[in-house]
């Protein structure tokens, strides 16, 4: 068997601005959807401001990320790089998320023009579908990471970002309007296709990429099914963010349960981001891995001598 | 036809005595704990008699098509003229997305600085018509520098010989590092 080496460049903050992209995201389509598809706007409104305020929140830990926090202005330098497309994408999203937000704003002049925030709604629902296909597509296209590198990545973060953000929809509708309030309904009605697909996409990626051939992409599989993630997958990926709420969503439960079913969807949405950045596991060039397995931990006492 | 800085890597020379090692950190002033040039120890493999060792030498490939370059939001990564892959550290804002998208985990982060650094074929000693310390300093002559791209350069013709490799090719990176197996 090849030699894999873990890396984990990037940290938490990275984990939760992939959530809450997502989120964000997921929630914009779910909201701006029931507008502009079913003509239940008035119901779904408070997650129009909520949505573009979760991915704001995403890109400013991206910034605390950054070595030159206020040097952040060059990742929009580049035409081409994903993160400079990206960055354009979460700015445009949430300029045009607020905008859409304010429509439902009365003291704004424009809150009575419907096709005005129609229009912000179609443009709103591009861009967010596009942020929640970038942040799959940030890891999907890294050739050096092979679990990633695959069309299931960004598939699985859209249905991420979709069944979270329908489940952050169901939230602000039940504390809004309440839990029998015929939306809330709808919206634990769509929660079960959503939660279906998302399993189907998560173990598909995960148990072919396990199935296949040695190499980084199995041997990064390996880690979440029966390696030292597989407890955070099966048990907060698959179960805790999708088996759980599914059966409470199919059942139609209400109360305290529905409640802790829409909070464990999100919990299963940040989990899902954490475990995948853990198990994108590198090809180790040969003699890499004990080469590496030699070196002093961290805290050992000899990189305090660095001058 | 514009000069493409390369090098090839006799694994059949190498000892593993790290001097070219020694030489980089000391002369990059490399932090402790990073290795831009890393000399592997593969094996001993094998069942006897027919066991064997050899030593791998990783600087950073200079790769043609360098993911990093590709994805540097910033343009701190870019590719100079004769293909060295340089990194610009004034421009370098942290993202740290070079180090994932390295296949050869030839890029390290520099806590202090709060930049990314690597092996850059010691491009100033080029630009001085010197050779990079890792190639001047081996005492196996176990490294060949020069225009991969020219025909009449010795690292082309060992190149074209028919039995160096490229380490990866299936990634798509086109490295200018080659290297000769040990057999």
């Amino acid at each position: 068997m090849r030699d894999i080496v873990e890396e984990h460049h990037w940290g938490v903050t990275v984990t939760v601005y992939l959530f809450l992209a997502g989120l964000g995201a997921g929630l914009f389509l779910v909201v701006a959807g029931a507008d502009v598809l079913a003509g239940l706007g008035d119901g779904v409104c408070w997650g129009a401001f909520l949505s573009p305020l979760l991915v704001a929140a995403g890109a400013a830990l991206l910034l605390l990320e950054l070595s030159k926090p206020l040097a952040f202005w060059r990742v929009f330098t580049s035409r081409s790089a994903p993160m400079a497309i990206g960055a354009r994408l979460l700015a445009l999203f949430t300029l045009a998320g607020l905008a859409y937000a304010s429509c439902w704003v009365a003291a704004c002049p424009w809150s009575t023009s419907l096709w005005l925030r129609q229009g912000l709604a179609w443009a709103g629902m591009v861009l967010a579908l596009a942020v929640a296909i970038y942040t799959g597509v940030l890891l999907g296209r890294q050739e050096a990471r092979p679990l990633w590198n695959s069309p299931g990545m960004p598939v699985t973060f859209v249905l991420s970002a979709l069944s979270s953000g329908t489940a952050a929809a169901w939230m602000t509708v039940a504390a809004t309007r309440g839990e029998s309030d015929p939306l809330a309904r709808i919206l634990v009605a769509v929660s079960v296709p959503m939660l279906t697909l998302y399993l189907v996409a998560v173990l598909s990626h995960v148990l072919m990429a396990y199935s296949s051939k040695g190499g980084a992409r199995a041997r990064g599989a390996e880690l979440l099914v029966r390696g030292r993630l597989a407890g955070l997958f099966w048990g907060g990926v698959v179960g805790l963010g999708g088996v759980g709420p599914l059966v409470v969503a199919l059942f139609a439960a209400e109360g305290a349960l529905a409640w802790l079913a829409a909070v464990c969807v999100l919990a299963g949405a940040l989990l899902l981001r954490h475990s995948y950045l853990s198990a994108g596991v590198r090809q180790g060039l040969p003699g890499e891995a004990r080469f590496l397995s030699t070196l002093p931990g961290p805290d050992a006492p000899i990189w305090r001598s660095d001058l | 036809m514009p000069t493409r800085w390369g090098m090839v890597i006799d694994l059949r020379r190498c000892v593993g005595c790290h001097a070219c090692t020694v030489a980089c950190q000391e002369g990059n002033a490399v932090p402790l704990g990073q290795f831009w040039n890393l000399v592997l120890t593969v094996g001993p493999a094998g069942v006897y008699p027919n066991v064997g060792l050899y030593h791998l030498a990783r600087p950073c490939m200079q790769c043609a098509e360098a993911p990093c370059v590709k994805g540097c939001p910033t343009g701190a990564s870019h590719r100079r003229a004769d293909g060295i892959v340089r990194i610009d550290a004034a421009k370098c804002v942290g993202c740290k997305y070079c180090l994932v998208a390295c296949p050869y985990g030839a890029r390290y982060w520099n806590e202090r600085a709060g930049v990314v650094q690597k092996c850059e074929f010691c491009y100033e000693r080029l630009d001085r018509g010197e050779l990079p310390l890792c190639v001047s300093t081996c005492p196996q002559k176990a490294r060949l520098f020069g225009d991969v791209g020219d025909p009449s350069s010795e690292v082309f013709a060992r190149i074209h010989a028919g039995h160096a490799v490229a380490l990866f090719p299936e990634q798509g990176t086109e490295p200018s590092v080659y290297y000769i197996p040990p057999g």
